[in-house]
């Protein structure tokens, strides 16, 4: 297990992209870098690909389908999906999940954010 | 929301000793020196401004869009909040009791924390429908139908 390191809102877009049905169609991976995953050469040096052109609907599919072996993973997955797409505040998660307040709700959606960066990447 | 300051006049309001209770709970709920919470907007940082935000919105939306405040019961018990509230204010909640919204302060305050209660409640419930759709959407493989109704673009 690892700790993943990405942007919350490139991985917005992402999960944006997918319930638009705009992953279908597999994104160019552009010019990548041998040996460093998810970096590709531009003009100026290194530069981040967007997880949004690094992975496609099959990709996000496959990290939710390990994400289902757990039902505490699911639930935090929920909540991240509702805050990041559905852009529910954190505090009406809190009141909807019967939480004490909102820093209950927002690390619930940082561990179901992460749970699912961490399956998504280990695809590489 | 400015912060509130030491120079506004105090007031005395008397509030339903169910609803009084409520707001105890929501500054609890609320956790307002949690930096995770700073990031989400939130409006108030005391329970005067929480007041006044709740009474001022209330008011706002009644004079602006003519929606009418919830039917709840504030004959019941009142305790004492104190509160800090501004003359702009005052005046703004004094035009709408003339204007027929409620009897008195405290009637005005006290239907605007019920009317506060009521829409939380209602958010609450919609995302918890929400969530529960969305939770059963994605425990079903190949979902994607399902999941964007729930979430939709």
């Amino acid at each position: 297990m690892f700790t993943p390191l990405y942007e919350v809102d490139d991985l917005r877009y992402l999960l944006q992209a997918w319930v638009a049905k705009n992953l279908d169609s597999i994104n160019g991976p552009g010019c990548a870098v041998p040996g460093l995953p998810g970096l590709e050469q531009s003009h100026s040096g290194l530069r981040a690909i967007p997880l949004r052109q690094r992975f496609d609907s099959k990709d996000v599919a496959r990290a939710i389908n390990e994400l289902r072996r757990s039902p505490a993973d699911l639930r935090c997955f929920t909540a991240a999906l509702l805050n990041l797409v559905g852009q529910v505040p954190a505090r009406d998660i809190a009141r909807a999940f019967g939480l004490a307040d909102a820093s209950d709700a927002m690390r619930l959606i940082i561990i179901g954010r992460d749970r699912f960066m961490e399956e998504l990447l280990s695809y590489g | 929301m400015a912060r509130s300051t030491t120079y506004n006049p105090k007031a005395n309001l008397l509030v339903c000793e169910s609803l009084a209770n409520r707001i105890k709970a929501e500054m609890e709920f609320l956790n307002l020196d949690s930096p995770l919470l700073k990031s989400e907007a939130v409006a108030f940082h005391s329970r005067s401004e929480m007041i006044r935000y709740i009474t001022d919105s209330f008011v706002e939306r009644w004079l602006q869009f003519d929606q009418p405040p919830v039917d709840h019961d504030i004959s019941e018990q009142r305790v004492n909040l104190s509160c800090q509230i501004p003359a702009s204010t005052t005046q703004r909640w004094a035009m709408a009791m003339g204007k027929g919204l409620a009897n008195s302060r405290n009637d005005l305050v006290n239907l605007a924390i019920a009317d506060y209660f009521c829409r939380e409640d209602q958010t609450a419930r919609a995302v918890e429908l929400q969530a529960q759709q969305l939770e059963s959407a994605l425990s079903t493989p190949d979902n994607l139908a399902a999941i964007r109704e729930v979430l939709p673009i």
